[in-house]
């Protein structure tokens, strides 16, 4: 009776199932997720279910539905979400679906208190691959958000931290730097980003890779290209150069240790360290372990040699020393400290020099001036440590002379082995104008303070008689600190004339008061001695045009490169070639550069 | 009107006053060859090869025979037996020249 029982049961089984259409899965699928909120309803269900063999046959459609309802729980609880950790609660709620769920459709077959093996054994199947699968969710979602992530990292670093934890469950994350690559490539690496946010989107790509991948494999994958990238920019040293300096900044974490530069270049073969790992089997062909470096090392690493940092340090100290008044050297002598560390005693001396000469003037103008205030402050420069400076013929005029020349003759007497030459255009001056209705407070630069004083002999000047008057200097600086003045409404312009205005008139002048051009004439400087530079090149240029007749760019690039020193990008080379060109030294024909025959 | 100056921070770099003609002249010495020390040919303002700061730290020594080295370097020559007490450059006894402190 039973065995016909039995036969009927799956007889019936196979010819009902049979009938089903394939779409029937899907309906079934659909249909159950409903059930989901409210499962106690539903137990009679779930029995007939059973009952009907649904439940046999299309077990693999009841584990999906929680796939499903995981899914569309990472989805509506977790993109654009990262400042908080969200791989427990969905781990969480993953185990108390699967437990509600399992025990709602099979449970009631099984008394559970009866058959706990069975049941625990089923629950830890299924949890093992559920959690694969949020895993593999997570982390797909993740690595398409994964460039914003570390725009806002470290703020977003309870995302980056699921990230790790759930990456070793997944084999190769090959598609991690791909993804990640397109998206640098649109977003970072474009002409119209910062060099600035570049640095910063570089410097927090590394940590987060850091967390997620501490061999550094997809870093390897990733990096090059920003470093090729940054390596173009011709601000990017500057850049790194002054965030390594600023103190808000910092390229260092907690408990990171500085490490000298020197060593990075090394090749790194720790056989003693316990920790050693093999090369992941993911890494290219290319990869090596590297030494772990901190991020300044990395940075420093773009670049092929650290002269141009070690240069760029010291116009950056020596803009920041010549600017700061009488403020201690504290900051910047502990900066220059933490430099040395990294970059080496040798190569910061420089740098020590200049910090000594700052301290030396100090002491040098208390022992002249005694403790009260004088108005000169002179800063004494040892030039040959200091960023060439290009002389200005100015010559201060009335006072300013005075007090140049007073300074002399003490410091003489001071220091009699030792003269003083003035580098008149830099510094600065605060004065006090007084007029005849108002006084003006002002600060100025040397040039633009030797103009207005010039204007205290006489109320009317014309603009060849001042640059005669401030010692034949260029009718644009004059010109810009005239434009200064005016600015201020001391000065008006009449024709060719400038006047000087004892009484305020309706300001108009004010409004369009010109942009402060402090920075201007450094930048110049610094044009004008790469010049200075490019003209030894040009010797080279001219050995190997005359011997070879013609040669292309890159040919020219190529062999200047084993110039001592030489390190600049073809495009630099293009520009002086185009001057040159300009200057009839040179003509381009057929894609060679050639001599210009005398 | 009347200006009145608070506060100038001026800057200016010092060079050995070696006494040789044409130091005085503001312009011409900023294109003349730059004087070096006869043994180390590092410039004056520089500092010899074992010093690291210039100036005070590595000063000059002036001979009667006009030359002028720093000291280091010199006093260095002078404790090497081939040096007989000659000044390098023209191997007359050196002797050191009293400097006058006023021009």
């Amino acid at each position: 009776m039973k065995h016909a029982r039995g036969e009927f049961i799956a007889l019936f089984r196979a010819r009902w199932l049979a009938c089903l259409p394939p779409s029937f899965t899907l309906g079934l699928r659909l249909f159950l997720r409903t059930t989901l909120q409210t499962l106690s309803a539903h137990e009679k269900l779930f029995h007939i279910l059973v009952q009907l063999g649904i439940s046999e046959r299309f077990d693999k459609t009841f584990i999906d539905v929680m796939y499903d309802e995981l899914e569309q729980k990472i989805l509506d609880s977790c993109p654009g979400i990262w400042r908080e950790p969200r791989l427990e609660m969905i781990r969480k709620a993953a185990k108390e679906l699967e437990e509600r769920w399992l025990s709602a459709v099979y449970g009631h077959r099984f008394s559970r208190t009866e058959n706990n093996d069975w049941f625990k054994n089923a629950m830890m199947m299924v949890t093992g691959r559920l959690d694969h699968f949020i895993s593999r969710t997570l982390v797909e979602l993740r690595t398409s958000e994964i460039f914003d992530i570390v725009v806002d990292f470290p703020d977003t670093l309870p995302a980056i931290q699921d990230l790790r934890v759930c990456c070793p469950f997944l084999f190769p994350l090959s598609w991690l730097p791909g993804s990640l690559v397109t998206r640098v490539n649109q977003r970072i690496l474009q002409p119209a980003a910062d060099t600035d946010d570049i640095i910063t989107f570089y410097v927090s790509l590394i940590r987060c890779l850091r967390i997620i991948d501490p061999q550094g494999v997809i870093l390897h994958k990733v990096a090059p290209p920003i470093r090729k990238y940054l390596r173009d920019r011709p601000d990017a040293v500057r850049c790194i150069v002054k965030r390594m300096t600023d103190e808000n900044e910092s390229f260092m974490q907690e408990g990171e240790q500085v490490v000298p530069i020197q060593q990075v270049h090394e090749a790194y073969d720790d056989y003693t360290d316990p920790h050693w790992l093999p090369e992941p089997v993911d890494a290219g062909a290319d990869f090596r372990t590297t030494r772990p470096m901190d991020i300044v090392s990395t940075l420093v690493s773009i670049y092929d040699t650290q002269d141009l940092f070690i240069k760029e340090l010291q116009h950056l100290l020596a803009g920041r020393l010549l600017a700061v008044r009488n403020s201690p050297l504290d900051d910047e002598i502990r900066n220059v400290e933490m430099l040395k560390m990294r970059f080496g005693e040798a190569p910061l001396q420089v740098c020590a020099v200049m910090l000594k000469d700052m301290s030396d003037s100090r002491r040098t103008n208390t022992h002249l001036h005694g403790e009260q205030s004088h108005p000169l402050y002179t800063t004494v420069i040892s030039r040959l440590f200091w960023p060439t400076i290009q002389p200005v013929p100015l010559k201060m005029p009335g006072q300013f002379k005075e007090l140049q020349d007073g300074f002399e003759a003490e410091f003489h007497k001071f220091k009699p082995d030792k003269s003083l030459k003035w580098v008149p255009q830099l510094g600065a001056v605060s004065l006090n104008l007084e007029l005849e209705d108002r006084v003006v407070e002002v600060e100025a630069t040397p040039i633009q303070a030797g103009v207005i004083e010039l204007f205290s002999e006489r109320d009317t000047w014309d603009l060849e008689q001042l640059m005669q008057k401030l010692g034949g200097i260029d009718r644009v600086l004059v010109q810009s600190a005239l434009d200064f003045w005016i600015g201020e409404g001391v000065v008006k312009n009449e024709g060719s004339r400038y006047i000087l205005l004892e009484k305020a008139e309706a300001a108009k002048g004010v409004s369009q008061r010109p942009p402060p051009v402090d920075e201007a004439p450094r930048v110049d400087e610094r044009d004008k001695q790469q010049a200075e530079q490019m003209k030894i090149y040009w010797q080279f240029i001219q050995g190997m045009l005359t011997n070879l007749s013609s040669l292309p760019i890159d040919r020219i690039q190529a062999m200047l490169k084993f110039a001592p020193g030489y390190n600049r990008s073809v495009q630099e080379l293009a520009v002086f070639l185009e001057s040159a060109r300009k200057e009839g030294l040179v003509v381009f024909t057929n894609g060679a550069w050639k001599l210009e025959k005398k | 009107m009347k200006v009145t100056v608070k506060q100038w921070h001026a800057v200016a770099y010092w060079r050995w006053d070696t006494g040789a003609p044409g130091d005085q002249d503001a312009n011409a010495d900023e294109d003349a060859e730059e004087d070096v020390c006869g043994i180390c040919r590092v410039s004056f303002e520089g500092c010899c090869p074992t010093c690291k700061m210039p100036g005070d730290d590595c000063p000059l020594i002036w001979g009667q025979c006009t030359h002028v080295f720093h000291m280091h370097c010199l006093l260095k020559w002078l404790n090497t037996a081939s040096s007989k007490q000659q000044c390098p450059m023209d191997r007359r006894p050196w002797i050191t020249a009293e400097r006058k402190v006023d021009r």
